[in-house]
C-alpha cells in the first residue's frame, strides 16, 4: 500500500503517490531556485511550466490509474528536461553581473564556522561588511580593553548568532543568491575542503579541536541557559502547585469547620474564627455569603493548582468556554460577596437598648465614695481591639468583658440615682434584643460605699455585637462624693479630662455644683464648719 | 570546444526566430508550439521553451491573452506583435543571408 496525497498544480488538482510528489515537489524547487534571480519573470516562467506539468499529468490519469505514480513523474520531467539542461537559456555573462549588484541586499549574518579562529563571530561579521575579518578581530581585542566590553559582546554574538550549517545559509551569509549555479559552486568548495579535511584527519591539528571543543561549550552555555530557564519555570509551576494545594486544603478545613453548625471553629491549632452569622440580617444573607466567598477563593486556588500542573507538564490545552465560564463564576460571585456586605452594613444600625435606674438613699451631708469593684476576679484575659472598642475575653468562663463609660451629673431633684444603659448595635433588632439580656452589669451600695462594677459582662463571646454600658451618676446639687483613683478610668474623656487630670478630684471631697463637680474647698469643708 | 554546447547555443537562437515564426501563423499557446518544435526536432527538452518565451514577451515581441479550453484552466495564448513581426521579418532576411553564406562555404 503507498500514501497517496493530494496537490494542486497549474489549476487542477491530483492524487500522487509519496514518493511521487517528493520527486516533483524537488524538482519544482529546483526550477523555483534557478528562476528566482530574475524575479517576476522567474515566476511567471516556474507557473508555465507548472501549467504543462498539469497538462502532462493530466495525460497519465486514466480510469484504472487515479493517482500518479514516481514512474510518471520521472517520465514527465524526462519531456520538461532538467534544471541543467535548460540552464543555457538565461544569459549567464548577465546573471553573474545581476549578482553582483545585488550582493549587500541579501546578505544576512551567520557566524562563519569554515573560516573561524574561536566561534566564526569575526569572519561572520566580515562577511557581512564585506571586510576582512582581520580588522574585526583586532577591534574585538581592543574592545576587550574596554572592561572587557569585546569578551562580552563576542560571546553574546557566539550564543545568540547562528553558525551558517546549510550551504544556502553560507551563501546567504556571503550574500549570493541561493540559485542553483551558487549552491553547485559552494557545495563543490565545500567538497573539497572536508576532502582536504579528511585527508588530514590523522594529523587533525589541535587547534582545529579545541576550536571545535570551544564551539561545543558555547553550545553547551546556550543549553545550560535554556535549562536554567526550563528549571525556573518548573519551579514555578511546583511553587504553584504547592501554595495552591495548602490553600484549598485549609478552605477545606474551613467548609467542614462551617458545616459544623455556627459556632466557635477551630482551624489548625489555635486559630479561631468567630461565628459571623449574627453580622447578618438573616441566615440566608449569611449563608450567600459564606457560598459566594469559597467561590471567590475556591476558583483562583484551583487556577493555580491547575496552572502549575500545565506548567510542569507543558500542557498547552486551551478550554476558552471553561475559562469564561470560570471567570464569569468568579466575578458573580464578587459581585455578590461585595453587595451582600454592602446591604448588610449599611444597615448595621439596628440598635437596642435597656435603662435601669435606680435611687441611693443617703444620710444628710453623708459624703459618697465612688469605688470600683473588679468583677473580673483576676481571671486571665485576652484583649480584642475591634475598630474602636476594645475587649477583653475570658476562655475560662466564655465571656467578654469591656469597659462601660461613666457620666457624673447633676440630679433633677434632691436624690441619687444610678442609670445603666445597655446598648446593642446589629443588623437586626431580634439579634439586638435578645442579646441585650446577655449583658450585665452591676453596682452595689454599702452605706456610703458605692461599688460600681468595672466591666460588663457578657456570657457570649460574640463581640460583633458590640455591647455598651453607660453608668449616669446622678448626684444632687451640694451632695458631697469622693472619687476614688480607678473611678476616674470609667469615667467618660471629657469628665475624666475635667475632673481626673493632675488628680484633681481624686481621692478628694467633691461637690456638685450647678457647673458639675467641684473640689470642696478645705475652709468649706464640714469638718472646719464644725470647728 | 564542446560541441554539445554549440550546438545548443546554435539551437537557442534559431528556437527564437522559429517560435516568432510560428506563431506568424496563428495565435498559439504553449503546447502547440511544443509540438511543432518537436516536430521538427529543434528542441530537445521541453523546459526550454519558457524562459524563451517570457524573455521574448518581456522584450515587447510576444503578447499573450487567457483563453477558455475545453478540457482544463484557461491557457495562455500568445501572439506576435507589431515589434515582434518586425523583428520576425528582419530575421527572415537575416536568415536567409546566413543560409546563402553558409551552403556558399559548404558548396565550395
Amino acid at each position: 500500500m503507498k500514501k497517496t496525497l493530494q496537490i494542486h498544480i497549474g489549476g487542477r488538482h491530483f492524487h500522487i503517490d509519496e514518493d511521487g510528489y517528493n520527486k516533483l515537489n524537488h524538482y519544482l524547487e529546483s526550477l523555483k531556485s534557478h528562476f528566482a534571480a530574475e524575479g517576476d519573470s522567474g515566476k511567471e516562467i516556474v507557473e508555465d511550466i507548472e501549467q504543462r506539468i498539469a497538462e502532462l499529468l493530466e495525460n497519465k490519469i486514466t480510469a484504472s490509474k487515479q493517482a500518479v505514480s514516481l514512474e510518471d513523474v520521472q517520465e514527465i520531467i524526462g519531456i520538461l528536461g532538467k534544471v541543467e539542461d535548460f540552464v543555457y537559456n538565461s544569459q549567464s555573462t548577465d546573471q553573474s553581473e545581476f549578482d553582483y549588484n545585488d550582493r549587500k541586499d541579501n546578505r544576512r549574518f551567520y557566524r562563519d564556522g569554515d573560516n573561524s579562529y574561536l566561534g566564526g563571530v569575526a569572519s561572520g561579521l566580515g562577511e557581512y561588511f564585506d571586510i576582512d575579518p582581520i580588522w574585526i578581530r583586532l577591534a574585538f581585542i581592543a574592545l576587550i580593553f574596554l572592561n572587557g566590553l569585546g569578551i562580552i559582546i563576542y560571546v553574546i554574538l557566539w550564543v545568540v548568532v547562528p553558525k551558517a550549517r546549510t550551504t544556502a545559509e553560507k551563501l546567504q551569509m556571503r550574500g549570493r543568491p541561493v540559485n542553483l549555479s551558487t549552491i553547485k559552486e559552494s557545495v563543490n568548495a565545500e567538497y573539497d575542503k572536508i576532502k582536504s579535511n579528511l585527508d588530514g584527519f590523522s594529523k587533525s591539528s589541535t587547534a582545529y579541536r579545541t576550536r571545535n571543543a570551544l564551539e561545543n561549550l558555547m553550545r553547551a552555555v546556550g543549553l545550560v541557559i535554556v535549562g536554567i530557564f526550563k528549571f525556573i519555570i518548573g519551579a514555578i509551576g511546583i511553587c504553584f502547585l504547592i501554595i495552591g494545594t495548602i490553600f484549598l486544603a485549609g478552605l477545606i478545613m474551613i467548609l467542614l469547620g462551617f458545616s459544623n453548625v455556627f459556632g466557635h471553629i477551630q482551624v489548625w491549632n489555635g486559630i479561631d474564627l468567630p461565628d459571623l452569622s449574627h453580622l447578618f440580617a438573616s441566615s440566608g444573607h449569611y449563608h450567600l455569603v459564606v457560598i459566594s466567598l469559597v467561590i471567590l477563593v475556591l476558583i483562583p486556588i484551583v487556577a493555580l493548582i491547575y496552572g502549575g500542573i500545565k506548567i510542569i507538564f507543558n500542557i498547552k490545552t486551551k478550554h476558552r468556554v471553561l475559562r469564561a465560564f470560570v471567570l464569569t463564576a468568579w466575578i458573580l460571585a464578587l459581585i455578590l460577596f461585595f453587595t451582600l456586605i454592602i446591604v448588610n452594613s449599611t444597615n448595621y444600625a439596628a440598635e437596642a437598648s435597656g435603662l435601669q435606674s435606680a435611687g441611693i438613699e443617703t444620710g444628710k451631708h453623708a459624703r459618697i465614695h465612688i469605688q470600683i469593684n473588679d468583677n473580673t476576679e483576676n481571671k486571665k484575659m485576652t484583649v480584642y481591639t475591634v475598630f474602636d472598642h476594645q475587649f477583653n475575653y475570658s476562655e475560662r468562663d466564655e465571656s467578654l468583658y469591656s469597659r462601660p463609660e461613666l457620666f457624673i451629673e447633676k440630679s433633677a431633684d434632691p436624690k441619687m440615682h444610678v442609670t445603666v444603659e445597655k446598648r446593642v448595635k446589629n443588623v437586626s433588632m431580634k439579634n439586638s434584643q435578645q442579646y441585650l439580656d446577655r449583658i450585665s452589669y452591676s453596682w452595689e451600695q454599702k452605706d456610703t460605699l458605692l461599688y460600681l462594677d468595672k466591666y460588663l459582662h457578657t456570657d457570649d463571646e460574640d463581640f460583633w455585637m458590640f455591647p455598651e454600658v453607660d453608668i449616669k451618676l446622678m448626684v444632687p446639687e451640694g451632695q458631697v462624693i469622693i472619687l476614688s483613683e480607678d473611678v476616674c478610668d470609667l469615667l467618660e474623656p471629657y469628665q475624666q479630662n475635667r475632673y481626673c487630670a493632675d488628680s484633681l478630684l481624686a481621692g478628694k471631697n467633691s461637690i456638685m455644683t450647678t457647673e458639675g463637680l467641684m473640689l470642696l474647698e478645705k475652709q468649706k469643708t464640714p469638718s472646719i464648719k464644725v470647728k | 570546444m564542446d560541441f554539445e554546447n554549440v550546438k545548443a547555443q546554435m539551437r537557442k537562437g534559431v528556437l527564437e526566430f522559429c517560435i516568432l515564426s510560428i506563431l506568424s501563423k496563428g495565435d498559439a499557446y504553449a503546447t502547440d508550439l511544443l509540438n511543432n518544435l518537436k516536430e521538427s526536432e529543434l528542441i530537445v527538452v521541453e523546459g526550454t521553451l519558457y524562459p524563451l518565451l517570457t524573455r521574448q514577451k518581456n522584450a515587447g515581441l510576444l503578447s499573450y491573452r487567457w483563453e477558455e479550453s475545453t478540457q482544463g484552466p484557461p491557457r495562455k495564448y500568445y501572439a506576435l506583435t507589431d515589434k515582434g513581426r518586425e523583428v520576425l521579418k528582419e530575421s527572415e532576411a537575416s536568415w536567409r543571408e546566413l543560409i546563402e553564406s553558409v551552403d556558399s562555404i559548404l558548396k565550395k
